[in-house]
């Protein structure tokens, strides 16, 4: 896998240069059998004209050697054909597999702020059509540009030992045509570019008319949508004609190259057959000779065009490359245990943002205690917990572990005492098991762990995946069981649990037991009665041992309520912390919160109208 | 869910149609064309002798002019050959572009029927098979079917012209020598269809392996955080890794099949030139043959290749529009939403009454009733809160309200007319449903309102954004109500897009309202606007709402609670709600 440190790093300035050197091996095959390849190709119109002068001289003898030797050229140049096939492969599905790798790599060493700035789609994008677009232009393109320079470096000599007057009269239209080529390859290259996106907009208006078949259909819509389809693909077939007429002129303009040669040829040549200066069958060979300079022409063309494609994607992926992670990986100090967390004048802004997202936030947590905070959308809650997380890294100085900065402490270390529960309840594409146990070693694939019930005991969710086909075994995902929402959270919030020395079942396999527990608004979509059973064992298991600390984060004040402390947010900044009941007195934000969820607010605090 | 009974045929790796089945299955859509069709055959003759004549031409050079020692003929010939180039070269631009738009305008067509016919499959099949899946169908499999027209087709077409008009010039120059020569190319020819097969089944492999690929991406970008917060970066490269690089191996076992093809076709050549060598030049000494003809007779040979190459490099192309042909052609033969036997209409003035009387309903012979016998009847201008937990039946009771399913016993009447009687779009348009996640479309916030229905005017929209207190909580993003929508509406919280939902209803003014109450993500303060939003569409119409609060269901006008599909309570929320708060929490939702 590292082939870094073997062949040097990639050269993001000049990619195609460091990946030639990079898989070195397959190329210089490719090349040399290319090479090859090219030389007995043009020997076979030699053995030609050694065959028709035999054939216009009747000489069998000599005609039975040029067949012969017709013959092995020809068989030289199949054979040599094959082997750069599958050397130049082996070249440019290597330069691929290492791209995508790369790709990957950064990935999932990214944070948010990249993800924020790529959307999926293009991010996918890059790692199919980019890659291949770069492999393209590093293998068939760079191998077309080589194999039209290697045929005219060696065509050319030939032509020129045959007459040097028939070649530089017959080959005087060649050197225009790779610009031709140029010309209409961007031609085409625009045309199709809108052709692109005009079927993207018919794709992206049928999609939604498939997805969104509900409502098409309640509003009785179909009229409607049909007409505006029409639309869409009239533009989507129009854009379809200009590219095949562009492309229709591609083939023709090559082939009156090689017409116009032939004409100079028999008008100009033929005076040289009949005078005898040439024989019969050098005139014949010489022809072939100037149909083959035809396409070295147009693969300059079109080779020169997939390189500077291959370029620009190459670019796009670069931009990847470069993107350095948001928190700085390099500190290796362990965290043996947790036992406070202090966040100290917390300030924290967005890159391109006015307002900070949080601005001076303090609070302590020690272990064992339970944390709550609320606060409108947008107050900065996810923000505060993902800087716990390093997520986001927080400026130098603001939040601690065990009185030393977060950001002196490896990262890996720090996250395998934290257990988070997220916002988005985002389950894998695999068993349920494999969910609840998420990165921990699994038993045997087919039999339950105990751990696995344990958990989803825990979150009351047991009875609802043993109702299915494969209970625990059973798959997640496109191709098997949906969740709801619901389901999903409890699935997350069991999958954080499962990391949690909560049982002796559980504490004697956790491979790396946490001791923070996060809830990051996760129970948003559970009912209210299930929530409260959720948080009420949990604090029951909190209270048990006084290890486990937690920090919730809710809409719901019920949620809260109990915790040893409470944070209200409010655009950044902490409006008010402290117990439940003292915050009923100082915070109005609070009081609103309470009044508008229903909540007993004693009488005397009630606010004269609740306005939002 | 049904996976089984609709296997993607792209799964398997040869297919069942055929090209003649294929084509046949378009013919209909050729047919406004037709004419246009056989002038470009004819076209594509003609194109093709004057072909084979140029060739002929350099012959008679050779035999008249060079060895007949008559330079005045070679300069009316290398004229005659010039303008025949000229003629050719417009000959094949004319073709190929008029093609192009007989095929565009055929798939056209096409498209516009899997449109037309997609939008009357009834919801069942929605139900049944997965959006993706569909999408796939109208997009990327006619997409496929454009590519045979557009590189196939007419190639593969022109291609056999032209062996055949290459064998007739040979067979010109001698018979025996065409026979002889051409003696190697049915085996190569079977040899290459052979190896062909192959490279498309492991082209197939490698397509397989970009979509593992590209669902392993998808699923890293999207769960990255989780990977990232639980320590898993490590493993899930490494599974990257492998999966990388055996999408690579798939791609050199294509390569090292594909490195086969071509040299088959070249040793196709190199054997039928060297025959065509030896026997002419036995046929030449005999003077049976003249050089000019002999020169010609191996020209002649040496473009025999490249056409047969053509057709054995489309026949893989061809293969993967059969199965993209063979699954466009399955979609369009489902059955549609039938019509109506018996017409009512509804009147214009409806006043929104509604009434179940033993209403029965079950997805499928066998599986349980979902809805069974039940009758209850909400007066116009009514709200009735129904509630449930999952699967008792509340989803079905509003897909066969707004006809989407149709009742297998008892009837539904709607202002005392039995549902089954009226049309399904007179039914849809009284009917407005809000649903828990709204469903957006791309364009603007007001576009979603007003669905692009040309019956609802600009100033409707702004009311009816205004009403719903949209217009309130847009005036802080930029662009308000013309503020684009991105895909599925991402930019809007699931508290907005129900907003917008209520917009809509009050802009198309229907009679009924159907609300499922969002339960998921949403905060205090949308909460309170969606309320507003709540009651201010149910004034003046029959509601049904599914409720998860308590608080709708209190004010409610009648309450019916679902159980397995049957009626377990109904009546006023007085009666009801003492009886719900008895029961263990959770019942509601």
């Amino acid at each position: 896998m590292n082939q870094n440190s073997l062949n040097g790093q990639i050269n993001d300035q000049a990619p195609v240069r460091s990946y030639i050197r990079r898989f070195w091996a397959p190329f210089s095959l490719g090349t040399l059998t290319l090479a090859l390849t090219n030389l007995f190709d043009i020997l076979t119109p030699f053995a030609l004209m050694k065959a028709i002068d035999a054939i216009a001289n009747r000489q069998p003898d000599s005609l039975l050697k040029a067949i012969g030797l017709y013959l092995l050229f020809m068989l030289g140049a199949v054979s040599f054909r094959h082997q750069w096939r599958i050397h130049f492969g082996r070249f440019h599905h290597s330069v691929a597999d290492d791209l995508r790798n790369r790709l990957f790599r950064k990935y999932t060493e990214l944070g948010p702020r990249f993800f924020e700035k790529n959307p999926t789609g293009e991010l996918m994008s890059l790692m199919i059509n980019d890659v291949n677009t770069f492999r393209m232009g590093v293998g068939p393109g760079l191998l077309i540009l080589m194999d039209g320079v290697f045929l005219i470096v060696f065509i050319i000599p030939f032509m020129l030992s045959i007459s040097v007057d028939w070649t530089w009269k017959t080959l005087i239209l060649l050197p225009f045509i790779p610009f031709v080529i140029r010309f209409m390859e961007d031609r085409i290259g625009k045309a199709s570019r809108v052709n692109q996106d005009r079927l993207a907009e018919l794709s992206g208006y049928t999609q939604e008319l498939v997805s969104g078949i509900r409502v098409v259909k309640g509003f009785a819509q179909e009229p409607h949508r049909q007409k505006r389809h029409r639309e869409y693909s009239n533009l989507y077939a129009a854009s379809c004609n200009l590219v095949a007429r562009y492309d229709a002129f591609f083939e023709p303009a090559l082939q009156i190259g090689v017409a116009t040669g032939s004409v100079i040829l028999l008008a100009w040549g033929s005076a040289d057959v009949l005078s005898g200066a040439v024989t019969l069958g050098t005139f014949v060979a010489f022809h072939e000779y100037i149909k083959r300079m035809i396409w070295p022409m147009a693969a300059l063309g079109s080779g020169l065009s997939m390189l500077s494609q291959a370029r620009s994607s190459y670019n796009r992926m670069a931009e990847v490359f470069s993107a350095k992670p948001e928190v700085d990986e390099s500190a290796k100090l362990a965290v043996d245990r947790f036992d406070s967390l202090t966040v100290r004048n917390l300030n924290y802004t967005y890159p391109d943002a006015q307002m900070p997202a949080l601005s001076d936030v303090s609070f302590q947590l020690r272990k064992g205690e339970r944390v709550g905070i609320v606060g409108p959308v947008g107050s900065g809650k996810s923000t505060l917990i993902q800087i716990i997380c390093r997520i986001r890294e927080a400026p130098v100085d603001s939040v601690f572990v065990n009185g030393k900065d977060l950001r002196e402490y490896s990262i890996e270390s720090w996250r395998s005492h934290v257990a988070v529960t997220p916002q988005e309840p985002f389950l894998f594409a695999r068993t349920i098991q494999s969910n609840l146990l998420f990165g921990q070693p699994e038993g045997l694939l087919t039999t339950t762990d105990d751990r696995a019930i344990e958990v989803a005991d825990a979150v009351r969710i047991r009875a609802e995946i043993e109702r299915l086909p494969r209970a625990f075994q059973a798959w997640l995902g496109e191709k098997g069981v949906n969740l709801s929402g619901g389901q999903r959270q409890r699935m997350t919030m069991a999958r954080s649990l499962s990391r949690l020395p909560l049982t002796d079942a559980v504490q004697s396999n956790c491979a790396s037991p946490a001791s923070v527990l996060i809830l990051d608004d996760s129970l948003s979509a559970v009912d209210t009665a299930t929530e409260k059973i959720l948080l009420e064992r949990l604090e029951a298991a909190r209270k048990h041992d006084r290890q486990l600390t937690m920090i919730v984060v809710s809409h719901r004040i019920n949620a809260v309520q109990e915790s040893d402390l409470i944070l209200v947010l409010n655009n950044g900044r902490i409006e008010a912390q402290g117990r439940h009941e003292e915050l009923m007195v100082q915070s109005k934000t609070y009081r609103t919160l309470c009044l508008l969820q229903g909540l007993e607010v004693p009488r005397s605090l009630k606010p004269e109208s609740v306005s939002t | 869910m049904n996976l089984d009974s609709e296997t993607d045929s792209s799964d398997q790796l040869t297919s069942k149609m055929g090209i003649r089945g294929l084509l046949l299955r378009l013919l209909p859509y050729f047919r406004p064309d037709l004419l246009a069709c056989l002038a470009v055959c004819l076209l594509v003759l003609t194109h093709s002798v004057i072909g084979r004549s140029v060739v002929y031409l350099f012959g008679r050079a050779i035999d008249d002019g060079i060895i007949g020692k008559n330079p005045a003929l070679l300069i009316q010939i290398a004229i005659a050959y010039f303008v025949l180039e000229i003629v050719l070269m417009n000959l094949q631009v004319g073709i190929s572009t008029w093609f192009a738009k007989i095929g565009n305008r055929v798939l056209f067509r096409l498209r516009d029927h899997l449109v037309d016919h997609v939008q009357s499959l009834p919801m069942a099949y929605f139900d049944k098979v997965a959006t993706g899946r569909i999408v796939t169908r109208l997009t990327s499999d006619t997409v496929s079917l454009t590519e045979l027209f557009n590189q196939g087709l007419l190639s593969v077409f022109s291609s056999l012209v032209s062996i055949l008009t290459i064998t007739f010039a040979m067979s010109f120059i001698s018979i025996k020598m065409t026979l002889l020569t051409l003696l190697v190319a049915p085996p190569m020819a079977f040899i290459a269809f052979k190896l062909s097969d192959k490279i498309l089944i492991a082209q197939r492999i490698a397509k397989k392996h970009v979509s593992s690929i590209n669902a392993f991406v998808a699923e890293t970008v999207a769960g990255v955080r989780v990977l990232q917060l639980f320590n898993q970066v490590k493993g899930q490269r490494e599974q990257f890794h492998s999966l990388s690089g055996e999408y690579k191996k798939a791609n050199l076992r294509a390569v090292s099949l594909y490195a086969l093809f071509y040299p088959t076709v070249s040793l196709f050549t190199a054997v039928s030139v060297a025959t065509a060598l030896y026997i002419g030049g036995a046929l030449t000494f005999d003077g049976a043959v003249t050089t000019g003809a002999m020169i010609s007779f191996i020209f002649h040979v040496k473009d025999f290749g490249d056409p047969l190459r053509n057709i054995l490099e489309k026949y893989q192309l061809f293969q993967n529009s059969i199965s993209s042909g063979e699954r466009v052609f399955a979609l369009l033969a489902e059955k549609t939403e039938p019509e109506i036997a018996g017409q009512v209409n509804l009147p214009p003035a409806l006043q929104g009454d509604i009434r179940f009387q033993n209403v029965r309903f079950r997805y499928a012979d066998g599986l349980p009733w979902a809805l069974d016998d039940v009758s209850f009847c909400v007066g116009a201008g009514k709200t009735l809160a129904v509630a449930g937990r999952t699967g008792s039946g509340k989803s079905t009771l509003i897909a066969l309200l707004q006809k989407f399913r149709d009742a297998q016993g008892g009837e539904i009447y709607l202002d005392q007319l039995p549902l089954s009687q009226i049309p399904r779009d007179q039914i849809r348009r009284r009917i407005g449903v809000v649903q828990q996640d709204v469903f957006m479309f791309r364009g603007t916030i007001r576009d979603n309102i007003g669905l692009g229905d040309p019956s609802v005017k600009i100033e409707k929209i702004e009311w009816a954004a205004n009403e719903a207190g949209l217009t309130r909580i847009l005036q802080m993003r930029p662009g308000g109500l013309n503020a684009e929508v991105e895909e599925k509406g991402a930019n809007l919280s699931i508290g907005e897009r129900q907003l917008v939902a209520f917009a809509r209803i009050l802009a198309f003014d229907p009679q009924i309202l159907v609300l499922d109450e969002a339960t998921a993500n949403i905060d205090s303060e949308t909460e309170h606007l969606l309320q507003k939003a709540a009651a201010r569409a149910r004034k003046g119409r029959t509601s049904v709402i599914i409720a998860h609060r308590l608080s709708t269901i209190s004010d409610a006008d009648l309450v019916l609670i679902l159980n397995q599909g049957k009626v377990e309570a109904i009546g006023t929320p007085k009666e009801i709600l003492p009886r719900l708060e008895a029961k263990e929490p959770g019942a509601i939702a």
